[in-house]
């Protein structure tokens, strides 16, 4: 399998079993439950976590991101200003630096070319979107999230273009929606969730359930 | 009529057969996880500090895989 090739891989099993190795590296990489699947480098840092699908496909897609990741940090440390922008890039992509903390370090590397801006657009929306929902712990919260994420859109911040992320940001501004009893946001939620996972079969009873919903606004504003 | 040392030695020989006897089942139990068909299918490293040093080598980032044997 290519992917085995082009990565050392380490399973840790928690036996259980007195004297076994290693029985406390879960907790102490941060996993809460099982499987859970992370990239780290050569001293154990994690690099990445996988939250994509568990195939090949889905690891080799990560472990692209984390490969890229690890050249670019290499260029970066020998000093190349226009590398150092791409890493900071990668570094928001993997969530290793916050929004805020990436706009202030842009300041320090000068103007980014016109692709990198239109990256760095991309990177900076997804990251403040998971920056929002990682504080997130009840269902109250949720409603919380989504409200911010309809002030974002009223004010025409760039929609976020990963997956993880624009589900997120739709699915929560809908919750927020419903509760606000506001049938045009909502709408406007769902329709970009079909767009791009309408034709999902495993989507089809989840936007069946919100097209109700949806109509149940519109007939209670009449 | 058993007088209170001899519970009590019988209670800590008994806990320590059931904890070999749970130790067999744990172990064989980790065994058949890293018999899976997920794991079978590439080498594994099982021990860390090992994958870290192949990664030192290699460049090659670490992809590490955590489960579980002891339960579902």
């Amino acid at each position: 399998m290519e992917f085995s090739k082009g990565h050392v891989l380490y399973c840790n099993v928690m036996s259980q079993v007195p004297g076994d190795k290693d029985q406390q590296l879960l907790q102490e990489k941060g996993g809460t439950g099982f499987p859970y699947l992370i990239f780290m480098d050569a001293e154990g840092n994690i690099l990445a976590k996988h939250d994509g699908s568990r195939d090949a496909a889905g690891f080799s897609e990560t472990g692209k991101k984390v490969s890229g990741f690890m050249d670019l940090r290499k260029k970066a440390e020998k000093g190349d200003k226009a590398t150092k922008i791409d890493y900071l890039i990668a570094q928001l992509e993997l969530e290793h630096v916050k929004p805020d903390e990436a706009e202030k370090r842009l300041k320090e590397l000068g103007k980014p070319s016109k692709e990198q801006q239109a990256k760095l657009d991309s990177a900076l929306a997804n990251a403040a979107v998971l920056e929002i929902a990682k504080s997130v712990k009840s269902k109250e919260g949720v409603i919380g999230a989504g409200k911010k994420y309809l002030e974002m859109h009223k004010a025409k911040k760039p929609v976020p273009s990963s997956e993880r992320a624009f589900q997120i940001y739709w699915i929560w501004m809908m919750d927020a929606a419903e509760g606000l009893k506001d049938a045009a946001t909502y709408e406007t939620a769902l329709k970009a969730l079909k767009a791009r996972f309408g034709d999902l079969p495993d989507a089809q009873d989840f936007f069946k359930g919100k097209e109700e919903t949806l109509n149940k606004l519109k007939a209670d504003k009449k | 009529m058993i007088d209170r040392k001899t519970a009590a030695l019988s209670a800590a020989v008994a806990c320590l057969l059931g904890s070999a006897a749970w130790g067999q089942g744990l172990e064989e139990k980790r065994d058949q996880k890293l018999k899976s068909p997920f794991l079978s299918k590439a080498a594994w490293n099982t021990d860390f500090a090992k994958a870290k040093e192949e990664s030192k080598k290699s460049g090659k980032a670490i992809f590490a895989y955590f489960t579980r044997s002891y339960s579902p």
